[in-house]
């Protein structure tokens, strides 16, 4: 006879099959996650509302929360290809910095101050004009 | 720089566009603000133009999250910055000779910053907006130091106007030195590895500690001064 017959290999091992874990979802964990975030922020807005000595204090306080929120907003699911260009604006909106420098350079009362308000205006500006 | 980079997605087949159209609206605001600004009859208009520039700058920001809105968020932000600039020299009023520095300072920049803008190469632009963005760090610092040196009595100053001169000087320094090096590492003329010096926690902790503590130094003055307390 040819081929010659292999010889007779063993039937291989059956594959050890393990018990299936038990996923544990603790479905309470996010709520109470949620639940404690939340807590703190409510918390240090009234603190914050607490110790505000004045009324500006307060309206500068809703103006910071709000553009946070904004923000946030705005900016989540920004495509990446749009990166750069978001950048590039947002660069271009920071050139507002132009303003407290404008403000500085017509209620300054010495050359170092002017100098310094000088200095805030024309790089601010190269920011606004460059992006 | 923005138009520059969106330029790069245009495609031919593209419908034509009529940005330039958005330009009647913006000119009208333009001339209805100076107008009322100008003739004193309205005292709130400065306000009701800042917030506008606000809007319209949040509106910029916001187009930019799609392809199809990205170009009218730019000219949006544009917009805004520059009816912010109108508003603010319309409420600081100010005399012939200031308006004229103002105006001189803001040329050199803008000329600046065009030549800037316009010299640079679509594949440079991320290092380029991180090297203008240390410059802004650099305006904002300079500008909160000129407003504390600018108060004559310091002592005076309430806890919400010191603060804000600290955070703005500490974070605009930290933005300037820090876009300086992201300038740095995107222009691969700084090595992209982190450094990793050995003893660099205790670095960080000591120079974190050491702008905490300059900061109170107005604090300690401020509540010496009001509790009759001589150094």
């Amino acid at each position: 006879m040819y081929p010659p017959p292999l010889p007779a290999t063993p039937p291989p091992p059956p594959a050890k099959k393990e018990a299936p874990k038990d996923i544990v979802v603790d479905h309470k964990a996010p709520y109470i996650s949620g639940a404690k975030q939340s807590g703190y922020v409510a918390a240090s807005i009234l603190g914050m509302g607490a110790i505000a000595p004045d009324a500006a204090f307060s309206s500068m306080l809703t103006t910071f929360c709000l553009s946070n929120i904004i923000g946030v907003q705005v900016v989540m699911g920004v495509s990446h290809a749009l990166h750069s260009p978001l950048m590039a604006v947002t660069n271009a909106i920071s050139g507002t910095t132009a303003l407290g420098g404008m403000h500085l350079f017509a209620h300054s009362t010495g050359p170092f101050v002017t100098a310094l308000a000088a200095v805030a205006t024309t790089l601010s500006t190269v920011n606004i004009v460059g992006e | 720089m923005t138009t520059k980079m969106l330029d790069m997605f245009k495609r031919p087949d593209d419908p034509p566009e009529y940005y330039h159209l958005y330009g009647i609206p913006a000119g009208t605001a333009f001339a209805l603000y100076s107008v009322g600004s100008m003739s004193g009859k309205f005292p709130e208009l400065d306000t009701a133009a800042s917030t506008l520039a606000g809007l319209l700058c949040i509106g910029g920001i916001a187009g930019l999250a799609s392809q199809n809105t990205a170009r009218l968020g730019a000219v949006s932000g544009q917009a805004g910055v520059a009816l912010g600039v109108a508003s603010t020299l319309g409420h600081l009023s100010p005399s012939i000779g200031t308006t004229a520095g103002i105006g001189a300072l803001m040329g050199v920049g803008a000329l600046a910053g065009h030549r800037i803008g316009h010299a640079v190469e679509p594949t440079s632009l991320p290092q380029t907006v991180a090297a203008f963005h240390s410059l802004v760090g650099l305006a904002a610092s300079a500008a909160a130091v000129g407003d504390y040196l600018n108060t004559p009595d310091t002592t005076q100053l309430d806890g919400v106007h010191l603060a804000s001169i600290y955070l703005a000087t500490v974070i605009g320094s930290l933005t300037f030195t820090g876009s300086l090096v992201a300038f740095g590492k995107l222009d691969g003329r700084l090595p992209s590895a982190p450094l990793n010096l050995s003893s660099r926690d205790q670095i960080n902790m000591g120079l974190g500690a050491a702008t905490l503590g300059a900061g109170t130094f107005p604090e300690i003055n401020w509540i010496c001064k009001h509790n009759s307390l001589e150094f």
